[in-house]
Formats: structure tokens, C-alpha cells, sequence
């Protein structure tokens, strides 16, 4: 079992927390940007920040086999 | 390393240089343990918005400064082709700057002696620090022979007049 | 605690009206208490100015000006100062911030930031060299805009030296001016430039040709400062286009742009696009700040009508506000305006900001041509640069304009002969402060259904509320990262971010302390001087902790067609995040929480705000 937590309006609509349960290892990124194109959302993977449970962010080659769960939020906030 | 390919340079392309002073830093950090951008030994001038000129010793092929110190405080370093400062011997006269075409050594408050990039024995911080922001203004080469290179030695804000008018069309 | 690393704890005290110059002493608890910069800014300006909050005119000698660093500033890549005071918009205290140079030249001077009280007779600029003041004369450089201003003090200097300055419009007290940086850089929220204007002070140059103060653990700084490099260095396409990116993306991909003030926030304009800008107009890339590898800016040139304009990116705000904001759709004359307003140092956002709902007012039959003298419409660069120029040196309905939109609203309607709610219905604003350029009715972009309603910087698109109190959503985030000084565009993970100042500093600053004490404390501090308000604004969190009204319009055009926010979500989400910062249903902080933060002298002051809106 694998769970994304989204922040903000994120949460909104794609919802708070979504568990999936992961047969093979998927890198983490990849896995946020289907369900962001999934859920029609109008940005990219690039624009988030995607962090461990305690705020470290996740190594781009990160698997769905080295982690639990996630927070996902905007990267920028400003601009 | 120098021993090894004979003599080193520092080439810098302008139009890829961002003005973000990263050199600046990792030279102060390098050589002063400090973040110290006065006392770098690479200095970014940039008198109008889109010309940043980074500035540094370019090596003479005839070293007037070594000719022009009264207490023989230079000497250039026959492995990388530096020149270096004995900081016991320099008074701080100035004889150096006045001698160097583009007025390029450095004099700081705190520090005893005149500043000279020394090329960090032949593995420059700044050119390490240059490419890994990925802009490779800054590069190492093997040092071209002639009188050529001492074009690059010239008063910053002849430096910045005309890479800003390159830039800026005016 | 006896000494806090990356900071001397020490600040320039200059008062313009006598020309005395002391030092100031920050003890290093105060710093553990408030970080720096924006916080430091709030505790110092209630430590001196608090007590008469109400009365202190952000336009009078009495307004303090604080320029200061904060412990990232010069160590994380990204540099910052912060720029705060009374603010002649909200009547409260906004960080504002500016990317310059000066920031890390004033601690190479050996000291944290500066602190200027009093005003000036006559037109004078601030120079630091070291450890000496001078306040110089500045009577030949009264008038200029950014462009000569910059040229004169290179002349006048013999060097380029890191400035910070006020264009005509500081100068004439322009509640929309900024002050300004580097050409095309402004700290902008607050009206910070029309502060410097009140003083007489045209700039502050500083030259500082020390060391930064060492770190506490060298080791640890320099093992998170290249990781912090890599990470931005890895953010290749911001890198490529900054923010200009944004003026395509926000508007047509997450219909969050302003267009004719907000009457619509979706297009499809594709000389928008930010390919199309770079062929056309960049003349540099990369270009980037002081120790800053995201070099998010870029140098864009056009020629009009015999006329060069210069102008960074132009970057996201300025080209939503003075381009689509104003039906501005032609790319060089968006980069003309924002070239403009850098030089005439006027706020973009605001400005643009203000002149939109003069359009409407206009387009609407509010504003008359006898009103204004001319014709405004939508797009026509003539007549916008002629409105910008009038705002600038208050000439016509310039002047009324000059007050920024709220004040502007108000004072139409009383020219008009009606309710203020008929003329404010078009301000974009909230608490005296044009919203930045990133709406909330889509909900496809970051800023919450509370984010300007709940801040204690109004429309403040970098300072933005939100649910949950605990998470980088918070406005917490922000004033910690405007108070540590540093940027967001090259912030990163909060974990590495709190290390960075841990090692920086030697503090033992965790999450947790951040988003429960340390954040909650500047806010909470903000917020009361906030609502204490005046000397012409006063506001009523029931009334005016809320969004514009056009924002509870439905989205006419886009995807989001519809889309609008819920008030009654907006309420809910509101006491949610007042509860999450111990704050009651009104958002007035507890005299319990103002204690639980160390702020004890506030115990009074809140239960006095809640007796006079008769919430007690």
C-alpha cells in the first residue's frame, strides 16, 4: 500500500489522501504526473513538491518499494 | 591537474554568464573560509542589467606585475602559470595594480596583501562552482601561448561598455 | 544563549530628522523569537512604534523604515532583503521583499539591516561604507527614475555599488510605489516606496567590502548549500523561462490570470507563449541575483515609437497586471509598461492593479471623461501610459488613483455620491492591498479559497493563508521564509530548509517550534497590529476578512467556466485556520495564545480590540 497525501487546493480536487496498492516498484514522479494527467489536473509533476511524511523532500528516482507515503504539495507559492 | 597538461587558463564566455556570482562565493569560501566577496579573488561587474563581466588575473605572457613589484613579493608559479603573492613581502604598495593593464589585483580591508587569483594550484573553485550552476561561463584550458590573452586584461568598465553594447544594441 | 551565528546582532540606527546614527542591539533570543527580517521587522516596530500604533501615519516622520537581512541571507542561494515599516496600504506590517544585492553588503559592512526613523528636509541618500554612515546629499538625484538614477550614483561613486531606491513616484508619495532594486527588482506589497519618499530618502547605497559572519557548523553549511545548488540547478525549465512561463501557463492552463481586472482570468493568447517572448525579445539568458543559481530573470528589449524600454522577463506579475489585467495583448507593449513602471518605481501589481479598475470604472460610466480627461479602454497603450505617468506624478484623476485601489474606491464613491459598496464591488483588493496575480476561482492554482481573505498581508500573493496551520500551505511558511530572508523560488523541503538555518545559526529550530511557536508568533503579532490599523483605515475581521466580491463571481470563459468559490466555505475554512493559530472565531487572537507566544504585551491590546467590536 502506497499513499499520496495532497495539500491545498490539490486536495480539493483530486482529493486529501489516495492509497494505492502497488504490485511493482513505480517511481514516485511518474506516479504523481498519471494521476495528475488521470484527474485532468492542468500542471505538471515539475511544479510540485513531493516530500516524506517529516518534510524531506523525495529523491527523483524514488520508488513506490522505498517509501509508504508522501505529502504532495505546490513548489512554488509566489510568482 | 596542471603538472600533468603544463600551464592552465581560465577562458570565459560572457554571453554565458549570469551575474550570479557564485564564483565570487566559492572563491572567498575557498581561499578565506568565508563568504567574502571583496576579498574574491574573481569579481562580476555589471553596470547595466544583462552584461555581467567576470573579471580575474589572466596571466600575462610578460607578467608586468611581477616585473613592477619593488620587494619581489610576486612570482609566477611555473606549474599552473599563476601568479603568486608572498603575503610576508607585499607592503601593499599598489605598484602591481598600477602595472596590470586592467587593474585587476585586489586590495581589501583585513587583508595584509594584494589579492591575485592563484588558480587554487590548478584546479579552480570558481570554474568548479561555474559548472555546476550548469553554466560553464568559466572553463579550463590549456594556456594559449602569445600575447593575445592579455586583451582580456582591461579596465572592467571598458570590459562592460562593450559586452553591454552586444547585449543591449546601445 | 550568547551569540547567534550568521548574524552580528547588531543594526544601524539612523535618524533622518537629527542625522544621529546609533547602533542598535538585537539580542540573539529576540532573533530565536522572530528569525529576522519580517519578523524582526514586527517586533521592532512594536517595540517602538506600538503603543501609539494607531496614530503613527505611515506617511510621517514618525513611520520607521526597516531594511533587514535575515540568517539565510548570503548563505542560501536565493538573496532577499527585507523591506517593512507601518504600511501606507494596510495600515499593518508587510515583509515585503526584494532580491538585491544590498542585502548581503550590508552584513559584509558588519551589521543585520538597517532602521531609519525621522525624515529629511531636504532629498538625501543613505551611504554605508563599512562602518561609516553619511547621509549625503541628494538634491541632483530627486526626480530620476531608476535607469539615470542608477547611472549617476555609478558616476557620482566611481563603482557599481548595491542600491536600494525610490523612483518619482516614491518621491510623490504614491501609495502603489515600491522600492525598487537593480533595475527591474521591487518590493512592492506594503507601499514601502512611498515611506522613503516621506523621508526624503531617494536611496540607500552600501558598500560593504567585509566578510559574512561565520556559521555555526561549516561542515553542515556547506554539505547543504550544494545539495540546495543541485536541487535548483535540476529545475531546468523555470530555470529557462522564470517566471514569464507563467504568463501563458496561469492564465490559459489553470485560469487563475487577471483580465480587465478579473472580469475574466482565462485566455488563449498565444503570443503569450514564453517561446514566443524568448525569440522575440529576451536579449539575455541566463540572468541571475547574487549568489542565485535558478537565474530566473531574463532581459527583454522593445522599441516603440523611437522609444527602447528595458525590462526583466517581463516576469509573471508584471505581465499579467500590465498586460492582461489591462487588455493589454500585445506583447512588446506589456514589456513598454512593466519597463515603465521599473523606472518610474511604481508596484506593477498594484499599479496595474488600480489602473484595471479605473478601466472598468471607466468602461463602466462610473468614471467619466470629465473625470479623467481622456479616454481609458482596454489595451490602448497611449492612453495606459499616460494614466501610469498621472498616477505617478498625481496630476488629474491621477491623484485620486495615487491613494491605490482601495483608497481610490472610497474616494470615487464620495465624489460620486455613492455607497462605497457600488465602487469597492470592482476593487480587487483585500485590506488596502491589490491581490497578486493568481486567483482563486478555478481552484486549479495554489493560492486557497482563504489566501488573501486570512492574511495578515492582504492581497499578498507571496504570503498567502492556508489549511492546514502545520504544512508549507500556512502563512506560517511564509513569514519563516521572509523572515530567514531568502526566496521562494530556490526554497526547498521544509526539513532541509530548517536545517540550512540550524546550521547557519546553531539554533535547534524543528518543525514542530516552527509551525506551533515561531510561525503562529510573527503572525499573531501582525494580525493584532493588522487590526489596530489606522490612522485611515481601521478593519473589521467580520467584514474584511473576506475576498473581493468579484471573486464569488462564476468564471465566465475557460475550462473552469463556473467556477467560483462557496462564501460558506470560505467562512468555515477561515474559523478553522483561526482556530489552528489560537485564534478565536473572529480571528483576534487569545489573550491566551498572545502569552503562550511570549507576546505578553499584547493581552490587553487584543481584549481591547475584541471590547471595541463589541465581541467581548
Amino acid at each position: 500500500m502506497f499513499c499520496l497525501h495532497f495539500y491545498g487546493n490539490l486536495a480539493h480536487s483530486i482529493g486529501r489522501t489516495i492509497c494505492l496498492d502497488t504490485e511493482k516498484c513505480v517511481n514516485i514522479y511518474l506516479l504523481v504526473e498519471e494521476l495528475l494527467r488521470s484527474k485532468n489536473e492542468p500542471i505538471s509533476v515539475d511544479e510540485l513538491l513531493i516530500t516524506t511524511a517529516d518534510g524531506k523532500q523525495v529523491a527523483h528516482e524514488s520508488t513506490t518499494c522505498d517509501l509508504s507515503e508522501v505529502r504532495v504539495m505546490r513548489l512554488v507559492r509566489g510568482g | 591537474m596542471a603538472t600533468s597538461q603544463g600551464q592552465i587558463w581560465i577562458l570565459v564566455d560572457y554571453s554565458l554568464c549570469s551575474g550570479c556570482r557564485l564564483c565570487e562565493i566559492a572563491c572567498s569560501l575557498k581561499h578565506e573560509g568565508l563568504i567574502w566577496p571583496a576579498a574574491s579573488r574573481i569579481t562580476v561587474h555589471e553596470d547595466y542589467p544583462g552584461c555581467p563581466v567576470p573579471q580575474y588575473c589572466v596571466q600575462c605572457h610578460d607578467y608586468p606585475c611581477v616585473s613592477a613589484c619593488p620587494t619581489k613579493a610576486l612570482k609566477v608559479d611555473q606549474n599552473t602559470g599563476a601568479v603568486l603573492v608572498d603575503p610576508s613581502l607585499c607592503t601593499l604598495c599598489l605598484s602591481c595594480v598600477q602595472a596590470c593593464p586592467g587593474k585587476i589585483p585586489k586590495v581589501v580591508k583585513g587583508k595584509q596583501y594584494v589579492l591575485i587569483c592563484d588558480l587554487c594550484s590548478g584546479d579552480p573553485a570558481c570554474v568548479k562552482e561555474c559548472a555546476r550552476a550548469g553554466y560553464n561561463a568559466l572553463r579550463v584550458v590549456r594556456k594559449p601561448r602569445g600575447t593575445s590573452i592579455k586583451h582580456y586584461a582591461r579596465p572592467p568598465e571598458m570590459v562592460v561598455r562593450e559586452v553591454c553594447g552586444r547585449v543591449l544594441g546601445d | 544563549m550568547v551569540h547567534v551565528f550568521g548574524l552580528w546582532g547588531r543594526l544601524l540606527d539612523i535618524d533622518l530628522s537629527s542625522g544621529k546614527v546609533a547602533e542598535m542591539r538585537i539580542n540573539p533570543m529576540t532573533y530565536r523569537m522572530f528569525i529576522g527580517g519580517r519578523g524582526l521587522a514586527a517586533y521592532i516596530l512594536w517595540r517602538e512604534l506600538g503603543r501609539k500604533w494607531r496614530d503613527v501615519d505611515p506617511l510621517g516622520p514618525e513611520n520607521i523604515l526597516t531594511v533587514l537581512t535575515g540568517p539565510l541571507t548570503g548563505y542560501y542561494p536565493g538573496i532577499k532583503i527585507s523591506v517593512s515599516g507601518k504600511s501606507p496600504q494596510s495600515g499593518g506590517v508587510v515583509g515585503s521583499t526584494v532580491s538585491s544585492h544590498i542585502a548581503y553588503a550590508i552584513k559584509a559592512c558588519g551589521y543585520d539591516g538597517l532602521v531609519i526613523r525621522g525624515a529629511s528636509r531636504d532629498p538625501v541618500y543613505i551611504y554605508v561604507k563599512d562602518g561609516d554612515v553619511e547621509v549625503r546629499d541628494a538634491s541632483k538625484l530627486w526626480g530620476l527614475g531608476g535607469m539615470d538614477l542608477i547611472k549617476a550614483l555609478r558616476s557620482e561613486l566611481g563603482k557599481d555599488t548595491p542600491s536600494l531606491y525610490i523612483g518619482p513616484a516614491g518621491e510623490n508619495l504614491v501609495r502603489t510605489a515600491a522600492v525598487m532594486a537593480r533595475w527591474f527588482h521591487a518590493a512592492g506589497y506594503g507601499g514601502y516606496g512611498a515611506v522613503m519618499g516621506s523621508k526624503k530618502l531617494k536611496a540607500i547605497v552600501v558598500d560593504g567590502s567585509g566578510p559574512l559572519p561565520p556559521v555555526a557548523s561549516m561542515d553542515e553549511f556547506t554539505k547543504l548549500r550544494c545539495s540546495v545548488i543541485d536541487n535548483v540547478v535540476g529545475r531546468a525549465t523555470f530555470r529557462k523561462w522564470g517566471t514569464t512561463s507563467a504568463i501563458w501557463g496561469v492564465g490559459h492552463d489553470t485560469s487563475s490570470e487577471p483580465i480587465r481586472n478579473w472580469q475574466e482570468e482565462w485566455h488563449n493568447r498565444e503570443e503569450f507563449n514564453h517561446v514566443l517572448i524568448e525569440w522575440r525579445y529576451w536579449v539575455k539568458n541566463p540572468w541571475a541575483d547574487w549568489g542565485c543559481p535558478l537565474a530566473c530573470m531574463k532581459v527583454s528589449k522593445v522599441r516603440i515609437g523611437g522609444v527602447t524600454y528595458l525590462s526583466d522577463g517581463p516576469d509573471y506579475e508584471m505581465g499579467a497586471y500590465l498586460g492582461s489585467n489591462l487588455g493589454v495583448f500585445e506583447v512588446d507593449k506589456m514589456i513598454a509598461l512593466s519597463a515603465m513602471a521599473d523606472d518610474l518605481g511604481l508596484c506593477g501589481i498594484q499599479t496595474g492593479n488600480v489602473m484595471g479598475f479605473a478601466v472598468e470604472l471607466y468602461e463602466r460610466g462610473v468614471l467619466t471623461r470629465e473625470d479623467v480627461g481622456y479616454e481609458l479602454r482596454w489595451g490602448d497603450f497611449e492612453g495606459l501610459k499616460r494614466l501610469m505617468e498621472d498616477i505617478t506624478y498625481r496630476r488629474g484623476i491621477g491623484r485620486v488613483l495615487a491613494e491605490g485601489t482601495y483608497r481610490a474606491a472610497v474616494a470615487i464613491a464620495r465624489m460620486k455620491g455613492v455607497d462605497p459598496s457600488e465602487v469597492l464591488k470592482y476593487a480587487v483588493q483585500v485590506k488596502g492591498i491589490g491581490i497578486g496575480a493568481h486567483g482563486i476561482r478555478s481552484r486549479k492554482d495554489y493560492p486557497q479559497p482563504i489566501a488573501y481573505a486570512a492574511s495578515v498581508q492582504g492581497g499578498d500573493h507571496t504570503s498567502v493563508a492556508g489549511l492546514p496551520a502545520n504544512s508549507e500551505e500556512s502563512e506560517s511558511w511564509s513569514a519563516f521564509l521572509d523572515s530567514a530572508v531568502v526566496c521562494s523560488f530556490t526554497s526547498v523541503d521544509e526539513d532541509t530548509m530548517i536545517k540550512y538555518v540550524n546550521a547557519v545559526t546553531g539554533w535547534t529550530l524543528t518543525k514542530e517550534e516552527l509551525y506551533s511557536v515561531v510561525g503562529p508568533r510573527i503572525l499573531t503579532l501582525q494580525r493584532v497590529m493588522l487590526l489596530l490599523g489606522g490612522p485611515d483605515v481601521r478593519w473589521d475581521p467580520r467584514l474584511h476578512d473576506e475576498n473581493p466580491p468579484r471573486f464569488y463571481e462564476p468564471l465566465p470563459s475557460g475550462p473552469y467556466t463556473g467556477g467560483f468559490v462557496p462564501r460558506e466555505e470560505v467562512r468555515k475554512n477561515l474559523e478553522e485556520y483561526y482556530k489552528q493559530l489560537g485564534w478565536d472565531e473572529y480571528g483576534i487572537p487569545t489573550e491566551e495564545t498572545v502569552r503562550k507566544l511570549g507576546l505578553y504585551d499584547l493581552a490587553d491590546v487584543v481584549k481591547d480590540i475584541r471590547k471595541e467590536l463589541g465581541v467581548s
